[in-house]
């Protein structure tokens, strides 16, 4: 039957009140709702009432769910994927550095001979250049009792390098001084082109307050000059 | 020329680096980079490659890598 031949629902007045036509049972039903709205049923662009699941509406944009799935060169700025590539890309330089620490705390110093930077009274990386030799100096911190040096050769040619280790410095012209000599290494070693050596002191056996790097540059020529990246880290 | 690199040199890299000796490292990028030029991996090539003439001018340093490498196997 038509909607038209069912009486509608009335109040206690005889005046109509909120409902709708059900079809399926042939009469007018009153219309309920919660917090001052009355129900509705969504229904999808194909006519049929969107369906839920785990009461959540099953329905999926597929822009969101391209975007959350995709992998892009250059995501756009500020977005949650450009987040994650930005610290993606922070972390591959962190592993790319070589940079090994342990312990609770940890403060790193990295000097290139090219750049080098005077640090106060304690720390301190010179540059000393001649003929075939570059030199880099450190001086430790003592608060830090793990040492290292981290040595990469940035020329396209063969090095050779050595270390020695200080236990005097003077503060006031922030120098090594050669009578503090405590150790150093037995001879000038081979690193290859491109390559990283890493050289752990034992705090202990070697209470160094300062280290120096030898690099000598085998290419040839008087004018030749290496280059290499010196990374001081001093940790607890 | 690095997808080689990782299955020539498999047994000697450690987390994307390759171990020259107990104490000497470089990443299998910046290996690649060195020896970009190379058409093939073998031991004659990065030899030639790396351009040792003797005991003091070493070219890229990595004639006694390449060495043990081919002592053990790793290259021919």
């Amino acid at each position: 039957m038509a909607y038209n031949t069912k009486m509608i629902k009335t109040d206690v007045d005889k005046k109509p009140i909120p409902q709708f036509y059900n079809p399926v049972n042939d009469e007018y039903e009153v219309l309920q709702g919660a917090n001052g709205a009355a129900r509705h049923i969504i229904y999808g662009a194909d006519g049929q009432p969107v369906s839920t699941t785990g009461n959540k509406l099953a329905v999926r944009a597929t822009e969101i769910e391209t975007i959350i799935g995709e992998v892009q060169a250059a995501p756009t700025a500020n977005t949650l994927l450009a987040r994650l590539k930005n610290l993606e890309t922070k972390v591959d330089a962190i592993i790319a550095d070589g940079i090994k620490l342990s312990g609770s705390k940890v403060a790193v110093k990295r000097h290139t001979l090219s750049d080098v930077i005077p640090y106060g009274n304690y720390l301190f990386v010179g540059e000393n250049t001649r003929k075939y030799c570059i030199t880099g100096f450190l001086a430790w911190h003592c608060e830090y009792p793990k040492k290292m040096v981290i040595i990469k050769n940035t020329s396209e040619f063969a090095i050779k390098w050595g270390w020695c280790l200080y236990d005097h410095l003077d503060v006031a012209t922030n120098q090594l001084e050669d009578t503090g000599i405590i150790a150093s290494s037995s001879s000038l070693v081979d690193l290859a082109a491109g390559a990283t050596v890493e050289i752990p002191f034992d705090t202990l056996k070697y209470p160094a307050v300062g280290a120096s790097v030898y690099l000598l540059h085998t290419a040839g020529g008087i004018e030749a000059k290496g280059s290499a990246t010196i990374q001081f880290l001093g940790g607890v | 020329m690095e997808n080689s690199i990782k299955t020539i040199f498999a047994s000697k890299i450690i987390d994307g680096r390759l171990y020259l000796d107990d104490e000497q490292y470089i990443t299998v990028a910046d290996f690649a980079n060195e020896f970009s030029n190379v058409s093939e991996i073998t031991y004659d090539n990065l030899i030639t490659a790396n351009g040792y003439i003797d005991e003091e001018q070493t070219g890229k340093g990595y004639k006694p890598f390449l060495d043990k490498c081919k002592s053990e196997g790793i290259l021919t």
